[in-house]
């Protein structure tokens, strides 16, 4: 059951931080890592194995829709942009863990912890 | 520099990709290992430790193999579907058919059908009476299972989406195979046939969702 909701709130943040990320312009798988990892200033960190097969469902959910394309020294990448339903995910998505932190701040004082 | 497309097919398994969604992944992954390679060596490592490093050990890529296998499945979403949209939808169809023949078996019959214009009044006003609690039922299971909000309204009408079906069908075949000249003329009756047997319902079906959505959010507040 822990070991449920452990995987539920992995998942449900790994989907909220590339959804937040590709909001704000389309990046290819690599660039997801590195900027995950930049802006958590490594506490979030998302490796070949955990962060394509979640692009892959986003893909299949039609959250998020790939596109190959030249990057800045001209290899072809596959990026990743936010579809009209990603956008409407998007907003729930953040106010559910708003008020999931917020609930768990009230519980356990996490945020002065 | 190593080959990252062998690297990567060696490392999952895949001897000869049979798709090109295979060779999609297969060239995705490799770019994201080039890079990281690349970026292993700007920090100064060797070309094989950074080769180690970028590959991970092999029981990752096991799991990564499995994990993009079931992420790529497609039989995840008919399965969505079906439990979001065809599930409820087909529940709610058949409820309202039986109930409709049931009630037109054992119902009051007319015994002087000529002043109803063929119409049997009664069991059609009881049929249409309990579409709101169909159209309630089926948008909960559509909701529960996950279904989002046009799924939702989709499956709630759907028995009306079915009947408007057939009874175009209906009016097309008796206009276009039976040739029937009776049909065209009398078009604000089809018109009528369609509001009562399909419209009128889907709307009730619709006013059944409604109140299922109030009364979630009452027992929720």
């Amino acid at each position: 059951m822990v070991k449920r909701v452990r995987a539920n709130i992995a998942r449900g943040s790994t989907e909220l931080a590339i959804l937040a990320l590709l909001a704000e312009q389309p990046l290819y798988g690599f660039e997801i890592s590195k900027r995950i990892e930049q802006r958590t200033e490594g506490v979030l960190r998302f490796e070949l194995g955990s962060l394509y097969p979640m692009l892959y469902d986003l893909e299949k959910r039609d959250l998020i829709k790939g596109r190959w394309q030249p990057n800045s020294t001209g290899r072809d990448r596959r990026y990743y942009a936010l579809t009209p339903a990603g956008k409407k995910e998007l907003a729930p998505l953040r106010r559910e863990w708003r008020s999931f932190f917020q609930a768990l701040d009230r519980l356990a004082g996490v945020s002065h912890a | 520099m190593p080959d990252w497309n062998e690297l990567v097919r060696e490392h999952l398994g895949v001897s000869e990709p049979s798709s090109a969604e295979h060779v999609e992944v297969i060239a995705e992954l490799s770019g994201h290992l080039e890079d990281l390679y690349a970026e292993l060596r700007r920090k100064g490592l060797g070309e094989p430790e950074a080769v180690k490093q970028a590959l991970g050990d092999r029981a990752n890529w096991r799991g990564l193999a499995k994990k993009i296998r079931r992420a790529k499945s497609k039989e995840e979403i008919l399965n969505h579907r079906t439990k979001t949209l065809w599930w409820p939808g087909l529940v709610s169809l058949t409820a309202s058919m039986s109930w409709l023949m049931i009630l037109q078996r054992v119902g009051p019959q007319p015994r002087m059908p000529w002043l109803h214009s063929g119409l049997p009044l009664m069991p059609y006003l009881v049929w249409l009476g309990t579409q709101p609690l169909l159209g309630a039922t089926s948008a909960y299971m559509s909701r529960r299972a996950g279904g989002d909000r046009l799924t939702e309204l989709t499956s709630t009408v759907f028995p009306s989406i079915v009947m408007l079906g057939l009874w175009c069908l209906v009016v097309a075949i008796s206009i276009l195979v039976e040739k029937n000249p009776h049909v065209l003329p009398q078009w604000p009756l089809v018109l009528f046939g369609a509001f009562v047997w399909a419209i009128f319902p889907g709307l009730l079906l619709l006013l059944g969702r409604l109140l299922s959505l109030r009364t979630h959010s009452w027992a929720k507040s």
